[in-house]
């Protein structure tokens, strides 16, 4: 059957709703290009050209989410997609980490034998899924959206194809992927049953009008998509999959995977706790825990402290910083706790994330030497070697753990304001002591970097990409500017939730 | 006074000028770097001392005020202010730092850049620390200090370097992020009762919180400032960081990062919590006392010269927390001029240590022995920066362990919160102990080290002080003297500032009504 929605899509409107997705239109246009363009060149030429085409579009792709910012949220295809600041805002994450990835691609996958046009192709593709996930209002365009976003990822995981470690990765990322998916569809087929629609407000309206929670299959339902998306963000207990899929592909798919399609996941969760699920967040009186605040509270300190231990004995920067970007997940849930202030504080962490992310994986993917050597010990004596780049990656490690003046310290500073002004002491204390958990491992890179003695042969420097220092020049900046000057970026993220609630 | 000329700023900002401007210095050209540095620290030292005398020490509250909006939709302002208190610890921050950099120029040789820049960023935390009348802004400065102590340690420092960094960043920010929550709470509840979001560090002061609350927040304060002052028993950081740390970094870390601690509990913690701070006096006068004598007793037993040292500090800065909750005019001012003292005399003792280590690569007593013969200035310097540091009268160490030692004697507040009469005297007796006990270990260490039969033939060939050590000690023998001498110099400034500190957090601990309430009770009985 299909939902009466779609079907009402009547042709008169179209172009009109064109308009409303034309930064997820950019980005797949630009996929389509890049196919195209690919075909024509000639077998052994270098590929860099269609990497430079695709941060052409993506590019463009955040012009178009900007010059519609300010303007109020529009609906379109019958309400499937809204066209808002939120979708916008978060349109603007996809593409620059889509972008910063790109340029590590650039800059990497040459060495790797893997250039090829399909990764960047596949990279706008999924950066087009993820711009209709954030704009979606309606079950069925979320799906769609999410698979738009998890299909092309699962063969960006796999795209080292000489790689057994990426073919796992790829393997992994969407047997398990296509695990959640299931979960989801099933989710989403059972609050269908229930309201007798798959809009978000519709979803809405049951449960304001009668209670919840002798609605077993609304309560199932909402169950199974919070754990379809949740299995996306990788939060303890689904997480299991993060860390092989990070470690195994591609470093420039790993620095996408880590922040864009985390952020789209969470884009989805916001709108479907906020816009569909609201009155679920509690449970009757008396038992006040019963509802999804009390399940994500439970889910966000298992997501932070169990990610931020296992972090703690990992020898693999690669491996580490996956555990790191888990644990982050785990902070950012917080968020979801914490109503409006909740979900900007989100929104400002995500972007503060993706650059610090993205930079990250870069240095990585920058100081990763043919051999694939991503261990702690390839990083002894980088401070010497590569005094530029060593900094760098400090700047973002500090940020991560959260040390002004750094984007890190703000978006972690703007959460726990949220949580704290939301009375949640206990969790804001435990995610405060995570934070200095994971202080430690951050700074054992920092230890390997500039404190170790060096033991080995030295090695010849790393010859420097241009496209990894651009990639990892704006991120530091970025960084550090988010952390000087926040005022700008935390009024867009505050501007843009409300259209949320 | 306000000048119309953001004073205050240029000394908390020209060291992050020199700091980037020392990273344009080609890596080969090292004395350049050390120049520059040591130049902009004078500049800097110049200035703080403009502010020492356009500072009107015959007002109340804070001068030379400097406010503007930073991010205004967190609450979070660019809020600059000094009163006494923060006046005295701003100057001798800038005054011990080219001290500091000028002790590296033989010593640092490798990364000499990263270094100055490390010293002038932490310099920038520090000067920021003591200045930022915001809360946030305060703990952002607060922050900043780890990462370049952290790579001074880890970098520059001794064999168990990465050991002493790590543990030294780890104990600090833990203390440091449950601050961070408890200025949240402190924040909304001011909010919830004013209406407008404000991090002022003086409005935040009107907060009214429930008792409860009160004890919660000033436990977690009392934590992020009880580490870094160390208090007994969080010190166990500090030897490792002091021994490990190459000698500036020690100079740095003893003089102004562990008067962070204390000058938090003075700024922070007692005012914004009175009734907290006066429940939880006993505990901390206790934990002072037991600081002087615990450091004190092991300071006697260690073989390195640097650890003794170290362990010197935890006894002296426990006579400092034990002035502040002693809370009269007597104890507050003697406990903050220890707290200067402290800076120059145990600064200057990390400085003649690290001179002998240069020299001989060895700090363990057992391998020195009547060196004075060849190192005769050298034993004169070490000589008076450890009569300074046990208190001879004349010498700066007096007047403040003295003034502290009659405070507690005399404190109206402990009796009071003890519920015994003899509590004070009890504390200033066992704290006078301390004293004594100081004298023995610092005493007998100098016996050891400079005196008796040169038996070691390396010893016999020590070069005594070069002309550059020389202008290193001189200004704080200088400042010893100054201080032993004339101490109204640097008090007169904080009077003010004191009175007002301990008037506040009296009347709104409600101690005041707590000694009529005793004062009465005899009378009922009669």
């Amino acid at each position: 059957m299909i939902p009466d929605s779609i079907a009402e899509i009547s042709a008169s409107q179209v172009p009109g709703d064109l308009m409303a997705i034309l930064p997820f239109l950019v980005a797949v246009a630009g996929g389509l290009v890049v196919i195209i363009v690919d075909l024509l060149m000639r077998p052994k030429a270098s590929r860099q050209a269609l990497g430079i085409l695709s941060l052409l579009f993506l590019v463009l792709m955040i012009l178009a989410c900007l010059v519609d910012v300010g303007k109020p949220p529009e609906m379109a295809f019958s309400d499937l997609v809204v066209a808002d600041d939120f979708s916008r805002f978060l349109g603007v994450i996809f593409a620059v980490a889509a972008a910063l990835s790109a340029l590590t691609a650039i800059g990497r996958l040459p060495d790797e034998g893997a250039a090829r046009g399909e990764f960047y192709a596949l990279l706008l593709f999924a950066t087009g899924g993820a711009c209709l996930l954030a704009q979606a209002t309606d079950l069925i365009s979320m799906f769609i959206g999410l698979e738009c976003l998890s299909i092309p990822a699962y063969i960006l995981a796999a795209s080292l194809r000489r790689d057994p470690r990426s073919a796992e990765a790829g393997f992994k990322y969407f047997i398990l992927g296509a695990f959640a998916t299931g979960f989801l569809v099933y989710g989403i087929a059972l609050l269908y049953g229930a309201a007798g629609s798959t809009q978000l407000k519709e979803i809405a309206r049951l449960c304001a009008t009668q209670p919840w929670t002798g609605n077993l299959m609304l309560i199932v339902g909402a169950l199974l998509v919070l754990v379809g998306l949740l299995f996306k963000i990788a939060a303890v207990p689904f997480h299991m999959w993060a860390p092989d899929v990070y470690q195994g592909s591609p470093t420039p798919a790993t620095a996408f995977f880590a922040t864009a399609v985390k952020a789209a996941a969470f884009a989805a969760l916001l709108r479907v706790l906020f816009m569909a699920l609201p009155d679920m967040r509690t449970g009757t009186a008396g038992y006040e825990d019963a509802g999804w605040a009390g399940l994500l509270t439970v889910i966000a300190i298992l997501t932070m402290s169990v990610a931020n231990l296992i972090a703690l004995v990992q020898n693999d920067v690669k491996r580490l910083l996956a555990y790191s970007s888990i644990a982050h997940a785990g902070y950012l849930i917080i968020g979801l706790l914490c109503n409006q202030e909740g979900a900007a504080a989100i929104l400002f962490y995500l972007a503060a994330y993706t650059f610090m992310t993205v930079g990250a994986f870069a240095l990585v993917a920058y100081f990763e030497h043919k051999s694939g050597g991503t261990s702690m010990t390839e990083y002894v004596g980088l401070g010497r070697r590569h005094p530029v780049a060593a900094v760098a990656l400090c700047i973002l490690l500090f940020s991560l753990a959260g040390i002004p003046p750094t984007a890190g310290f703000f978006s972690k500073f703007y959460l726990f304001r949220a949580a704290v002004n939301e009375g949640f002491i206990v969790l804001t204390v435990v995610a405060v002591l995570n934070s200095v958990v994971s202080a430690y491992y951050y700074l054992r890179v920092t230890v390997a970097m500039y404190m170790e003695d060096e033991t080995q042969e030295k090695k010849p420097a790393v010859k420097a990409s241009f496209a990894i220092a651009l990639a990892v020049g704006i991120c530091v900046l970025f960084v550090l500017l988010m952390g000087v000057h926040p005022t700008p970026y935390l009024d867009a993220a505050r501007s843009s939730v409300l259209s949320l609630f | 006074m306000d000048l119309g000329f953001p004073l205050l700023s240029l000394v908390l900002w020209l060291p992050l000028l020199g700091a980037l401007l020392v990273l344009l210095v080609p890596r080969s050209k090292p004395q350049i770097a050390r120049n520059l540095t040591l130049g902009v620290s004078l500049l800097d030292l110049a200035l703080a001392l403009v502010l020492f005398f356009l500072f009107d020490p015959d007002r109340t509250g804070v001068q030379l005020v400097e406010k503007w909006e930073w991010i205004e939709s967190l609450g979070v302002a660019y809020y600059l202010g000094i009163d006494g208190i923060s006046l005295l610890l701003v100057v001798m921050t800038a005054f011990l730092a080219p001290i500091a950099i000028l002790s590296t120029y033989k010593a640092i040789e490798k990364r000499v850049r990263g270094f100055m820049f490390s010293v002038q960023l932490l310099q920038v935390g520090m000067l920021g620390a003591f200045m930022a009348l915001d809360v946030f802004f305060f703990y952002i400065f607060w922050e900043l200090m780890l990462i370049p102590m952290y790579f001074i340690i880890g970098i520059w420092g001794g064999p168990r370097r990465i050991y002493a960094a790590v543990k030294f960043f780890l104990f600090t920010l833990l203390g440091s992020v449950l601050m961070l929550v408890a200025i949240l709470v402190v924040f909304f509840t001011h909010y919830a009762q004013t209406g407008f979001y404000t991090a002022d560090l003086f409005q935040l002061y009107e907060t009214s919180l429930t008792a409860t609350v009160q004890l919660w927040m000033f436990l977690a304060f009392a934590l992020a400032f009880a580490i870094k002052v160390p208090m007994f028993p969080f010190h166990t950081w500090l030897p490792d960081a002091h021994v490990e740390a190459p000698t500036a970094g020690s100079v740095i870390l003893a003089a102004v990062l562990l008067k962070m601690g204390t000058y938090g509990f003075i700024r922070f913690a007692f005012p914004l919590f009175p009734q907290a701070a006066v429940w939880f006096t006993p505990l901390i006068a206790i934990l002072a006392v037991v600081s002087i004598i615990y450091g004190a007793l092991v300071a006697m037993v260690q073989q390195d010269v640097k650890k003794l040292v170290a362990y010197s500090s935890v006894s002296h800065l426990g006579f400092v927390m034990l002035g502040i909750v002693a809370l009269n005019s007597a104890s507050v001012s003697g406990g903050l001029l220890q707290m200067i003292n402290h800076g120059i005399s145990t600064g200057m003792l990390f400085l003649l240590v690290g001179m002998i280590y240069e020299r001989r690569h060895t700090r363990l007593i057992s391998d020195f022995g009547g060196i004075a013969k060849p190192m005769r200035w050298y034993a004169v310097c070490f000589m008076i920066a450890t009569l300074a540091s046990i208190g001879l009268p004349g010498t700066n160490g007096f007047v403040g362990e003295f003034l502290v030692l009659i405070g507690t004697f005399n404190s109206e507040a402990l009796p009071i919160v003890f519920g015994s009469e003899a509590a004070g005297m009890v504390l200033a007796a066992v704290a006078g102990l301390g004293v004594i006990l100081g004298a023995v270990y610092m005493l007998w260490m100098v016996q050891r080290v400079f005196f008796g039969p040169l038996k070691k033939p390396e010893n016999q060939k020590l070069k005594d002080l070069t002309l550059r050590e020389v202008v290193v000690l001189v200004p704080l023998i200088v400042v010893i003297f100054l201080i032993g001498l004339f101490p109204n110099l640097f008090l007169s400034k904080v009077e003010r500032s004191i009175d007002a500190f301990i008037q506040d957090v009296r009347e709104r601990s409600q101690l005041v009504q707590m000694a009529v309430v005793d004062a009465e009770v005899p009378d009922a009985d009669r």
